[in-house]
């Protein structure tokens, strides 16, 4: 663990979190600095996500503490500067919803209850659309979209309440290739604004170029902590028995699953 | 007509049919994007025990009937957000018992009739007091006021709820305000559209604007208006042709979701027929078929073929593009076939 660096903006001592009695993942000690990209892996079922969500009360911290920007969790109250990307498959719901009324909402945390939106919430909607490629989709139904669409509309949700640190759970789930890389290249460049960044996921190919420092939780616990660099090393006697570590020795070659003279070009020499 | 407005009861009638239309799609629209269509119409039945005491005790049964449906509402809203797994049970048993309480309550009461229960359950237009209509008249100010401010948090939290948490807002207060907002507009609803049909028309003019709008925002608006329309012209129907106004108004709101949903198909079909959307894939030499090399995909009623990243649909003797919407799936379906290829390469 780093000593010295920009100020934590998310501290877990000895975190267990759980619903009720139960608990999912316990003893976790992370801490994570102003500007790293830090992403979280672990097999299904292995509480990546309930970490995730603990950060946002959304599961119940059973002991130990959170910090969030150098205050208990619980007293934190500065909602916008941390957003949250959940983990949803599709966004169709029994009414009609536009794109930009489902960003809209992520102003909502930094308006006053009496307070209409203003230019410059709509001027921030428009620009987190921008972010993510779909400002040219703004009135359009969400359920019209596809998935990976959909996911960049959850990311501009998020990005609407111009965040400090982002936690995104899963964002390539269900998203295709050519949609994976736009969004990585979306994110890198909010990186490079200033932009923390914290993405759960089991897939590490498409991030391998973007992530900082890896996490790895496995059976509620962290197996490891430590750079991309020191993951590639030493990350896949970690990772010795689930599938996605093939992904691993990938990266200095460019994983295939990315890569553009990939399968997906063999595939279409086929034809 | 002029006779008509001439009638004292029939203007308290189309003034309480007004603000019933303008506040029952403006509370609904957050019941049906939570899908709980059917909840306003358990509060319409504990209302009614609410009516019922308000009768045996010789008070107005408007008042009675509010604090009966907010307390349900209350108790609906915590049951339900403590996700038991006999809440849906303990729903039923607290509707029921509504139910049941007001038809023992009003038989054993000293004025109560069953010809009165009648008219609370289904609405009558001759039962509109000048009390009445005041308290209409507030409790509907009160219901506007609160979803202009509250609407777009409703909204958030209706629409996903666990991110509304992740953002900080009061999710549990949000959802007992809607609960409270339903319970209220049953009961301003009670005399012009009665107790087992109010939440008809909460829902029913959202659903025909859900067919017409293309925003959340427009379809409200279109809710709105339907539901005015409707209620207003439900209670001159109803005094033409001497029928219960309750009935008579859903009716109509039904009927103008039919002639939405039939409207809208129909639309479907002829932009369809003129070939809205049609990429022939182009220069295609191969013909698909089983075994041809090219990941297949069953699609509704064919079969698509990934063909260099593409999905191709046989139509006639060529191909088309599939479009758009589709095209995580096939690029989803290479990524696991080629998770696949490395799983193998891994285990030798």
């Amino acid at each position: 663990m780093r000593v010295t660096g920009p100020a934590p903006v998310i501290e877990l001592r000895g975190a267990t979190f759980g619903y009720g009695e139960r608990a999912v993942v316990t003893d976790i000690d992370l801490t994570i600095r102003s500007g790293e990209v830090v992403l979280v892996l672990g097999p299904n079922g292995s509480g990546k996500s309930t970490i995730a969500k603990g950060l946002f009360g959304l599961t119940d911290l059973l002991a130990g503490e959170v910090d969030v920007f150098g205050m208990p969790r619980a007293s934190f109250r500065d909602y916008p500067r941390l957003g949250y990307v959940p983990q949803r498959h599709t966004l169709a719901s029994s009414v009609t919803v536009t794109v930009a009324e489902v960003v809209s909402s992520g102003r909502l945390s930094r308006q006053s209850w009496l307070g209409l939106a203003t230019r410059a919430d709509r001027a921030q909607v428009r620009r987190a659309l921008e972010l993510v490629g779909l400002a040219d989709r703004a009135s359009v139904d969400v359920g019209a979209l596809s998935g990976g669409q959909q996911r960049r509309v959850l990311i501009a949700r998020a990005l609407a309440g111009e965040p400090d640190v982002l936690v995104m759970d899963e964002p390539t789930a269900g998203v295709d290739i050519a949609n994976q890389h736009g969004l990585v290249e979306v994110l890198a460049r909010l990186v490079a604004e200033g932009l923390t960044l914290v993405v759960v996921t089991h897939e590490l190919a498409a991030f391998v170029d973007l992530v900082t420092r890896v996490v790895v939780v496995d059976g509620g616990r962290i197996a490891f902590d430590g750079s991309r660099d020191e993951f590639v090393a030493t990350g896949s006697e970690v990772l010795h028995d689930h599938d996605w570590h093939h992904h691993l020795d990938r990266p200095a070659r460019r994983s295939p699953v990315i890569s553009a003279e990939g399968p997906l070009s063999q595939g279409g020499s086929r034809s | 007509m002029s006779e008509m407005l001439g009638i004292d009861f029939m203007q308290r009638a189309l003034l309480a049919a007004f603000l019933v239309g303008l506040a029952a799609p403006l509370v609904g629209v957050f019941l049906v994007q939570r899908r709980l269509a059917l909840i306003g119409d358990g509060m319409g039945h504990v209302a009614l025990a609410g009516v019922a005491v308000g009768v045996w005790a010789g008070q107005s049964p408007v008042w009675t009937a509010l604090i009966g449906a907010v307390i349900a509402a209350v108790v609906v809203e915590l049951i339900r957000s403590s996700a038991s797994a006999n809440g849906d049970v303990a729903l039923a048993i607290i509707f029921y018992g509504g139910i049941a309480a007001s038809v023992v309550i009003i038989a054993k009461s000293p004025r109560g009739t069953p010809a009165s229960l009648t008219a609370y359950l289904f609405g009558a237009i001759t039962t509109v007091t000048p009390g009445d209509l005041w308290v209409f008249g507030v409790l509907t100010v009160v219901i506007l006021a609160v979803v202009a401010v509250l609407r777009w948090r409703l909204f958030a939290v209706a629409s996903d709820e666990e991110y509304a948490r992740s953002a900080g807002l009061p999710v549990l207060a949000l959802n007992l305000a809607l609960a409270i907002l339903t319970a209220v507009t049953v009961v301003v609803s009670m005399r012009i559209v009665g107790l087992l049909l109010i939440s008809a028309l909460m829902i029913v003019p959202n659903a025909a604007a859900q067919v017409i709008g293309r925003s959340f925002r427009s379809a409200l608006a279109w809710a709105v208006a339907i539901g005015l329309v409707c209620s207003v012209g439900g209670v001159v129907v109803s005094y033409a042709a001497d029928t219960p106004s309750g009935g008579t108004i859903v009716l109509l709101a039904i009927g103008v979701f039919l002639v939405a949903a039939v409207g809208s198909a129909v639309r479907t079909r002829l932009a369809r027929a003129a070939g809205a959307r049609h990429d022939e894939a182009e220069g295609h030499g191969h013909e698909h078929g089983p075994g041809c090399g090219h990941e297949a995909i069953p699609h509704g009623d064919h079969v698509d073929y990934v063909h260099d990243g593409h999905r191709h649909a046989p139509h006639g003797a060529h191909y088309d593009e599939h479009s758009d919407e589709h095209s995580d799936e096939p690029a989803r379906a290479y990524e696991h076939s080629v998770g696949a290829q490395l799983r193998e390469g891994g285990s030798r």
